[in-house]
């Protein structure tokens, strides 16, 4: 077996591979191009077996967090699939061997199965929340259920109409405003999470970029008076906008900050969004909550390493840790191919 | 059998305990159903830390089998 950086020239192996996966966006040839095919902190590995043929895959993003007064690399695994048994750990060994710290946030059955083999630690406190929960129906549901979930469907309305939560001193204290280009003096100078993504407004460009024709991001710096105090981006569908990113000087202003840049792309809907995003932060929850989002089950949060004392210890307090939901390819599974280029850039 | 060789069949025992000892020898992840993708990892942990050894990428999906890992060790080992 042999593993082998992907370029684009393996798309049509690659794309004769995922036919047997379940993943979408490895089909996509946009996505897997720029995500895995333009920058070196960001590959997909192909493990090609001794007959020929994928055997497996590992998409890996090598991302630059901070924890504490440390600067460290964490490694997201995405698209982790294998197609013979035993082919995935050879993989698996590949990703923890290229990182300080690996991460698993989402993932699939077999890959948690493999995580908790080698005992990396869960962590507790990653909060789900949601504005407008979907209520989606599967297949085989009970009548009840349906009929409850018909109900909660209804009961959903447009974002805009929550903005009357928003307390009149913290318009006249905290504003948005719309960038399309990623530049330094967005990030926080100072930022007082303990453990958070922490890159560079290049890696933000490559990563969210706004330009992209098959994910519309949206960026708004935060403003606390006139001083920049953080900012956030906003991944928008149709019927969903997932907080993809966000980090700030303050969890007080960085919430709000959240709440302001939703009601910018909102504010002129006529149907109800779903709006999803991960926190840890009390106060934070606590504004998020105040504006009418719920807290759902928490999602599986797991580090890693080969080396020791670079992860957080195991029972960790993660009150004080930025978690955001789009992540790897978290907010990337659902990737429209209609999406044009046009229509990209109309919202502009 | 050789200290390495015996060493090795006490890896691969402890991650295959349902196949005997002089078996072991001839194990390969394809000739094996047992062997799935949990054994490989703690196979090659359980190997780093038996003989002082640390695969590298490039290295690591090569060891697919016994004879592999053996040839693998006996070019790498710590002596």
């Amino acid at each position: 077996m042999q593993i082998v950086e992907y370029t684009p020239e393996h798309f049509d192996l690659l794309h004769a591979a995922a036919l047997q996966m379940a993943s979408r966006n490895l089909k996509h040839r946009g996505f897997v191009n720029h995500y895995y095919a333009s920058v070196s902190w960001c590959r997909l590995y192909l493990l090609m077996a001794a007959q020929g043929g994928v055997a497996g895959v590992l998409g890996l993003e090598r991302m630059p967090f901070r924890y504490g007064a440390r600067d460290m690399t964490v490694g997201f695994g995405t698209n982790y699939y294998s197609m013979e048994s035993g082919a995935g750990g050879f993989l698996f060994m590949h990703w923890l061997k290229s990182c300080d710290v690996g991460i698993s946030f989402g993932g699939s059955q077999d890959a948690h199965r493999l995580i908790r083999s080698q005992r990396w630690p869960y962590f507790e406190g990653v909060g789900v929340y949601l504005l407008n929960k979907a209520y989606e129906v599967y297949p085989g549901q009970p009548a009840w259920k349906r009929a409850a979930k018909w109900i909660g469907r209804r009961m959903r309305r447009p974002i805009a109409s929550y903005s009357n939560n928003i307390p009149p001193q913290i318009r006249s204290r905290i504003s948005v405003k719309e960038e399309i280009a990623y530049t330094a003096d967005l990030l926080p100078r100072n930022s007082p999470f303990e453990f958070r993504f922490a890159p560079s407004a290049d890696y933000l460009a490559w990563r969210y970029d706004t330009r992209l024709p098959f994910v519309r991001y949206r960026l708004f710096r935060i403003l606390l008076g006139n001083t920049p105090a953080g900012y956030v981006i906003l991944n928008e569908g149709t019927d969903r906008i997932l907080v993809a990113q966000c980090d700030g000087e303050d969890p007080e202003s960085l919430a709000w900050g959240v709440i302001l840049g939703l009601l910018e792309i909102a504010n002129a809907d006529k149907v109800p969004r779903t709006v999803k995003l991960t926190c840890c932060n009390p106060v934070m929850q606590q504004i998020y909550t105040s504006f009418g989002f719920k807290a759902e089950p928490v999602h599986p949060f797991a580090l890693g390493s080969l080396r020791r004392g670079m992860a957080p210890l195991p029972g960790s307090d993660t009150s004080n840790w930025l978690i955001n939901f789009d992540w790897g390819d978290n907010g990337l599974m659902d990737l429209s191919p209609t999406l044009s280029v046009a229509t990209h850039f109309w919202c502009f | 059998m050789n200290e390495l060789e015996d060493r090795l069949i006490d890896c691969f025992q402890a991650v295959l305990p349902k196949i005997g000892r002089e078996e072991l020898r001839q194990v390969s992840m394809k000739s094996t159903s047992e062997w799935d993708s949990v054994v490989t990892v703690t196979l090659i942990s359980l190997i780093e830390e038996t003989f002082g050894v640390e695969t590298q990428p490039g290295d690591i999906e090569r060891l697919t089998s016994f004879k592999s890992i053996h040839d693998y060790l006996q070019r790498n080992k710590q002596l």
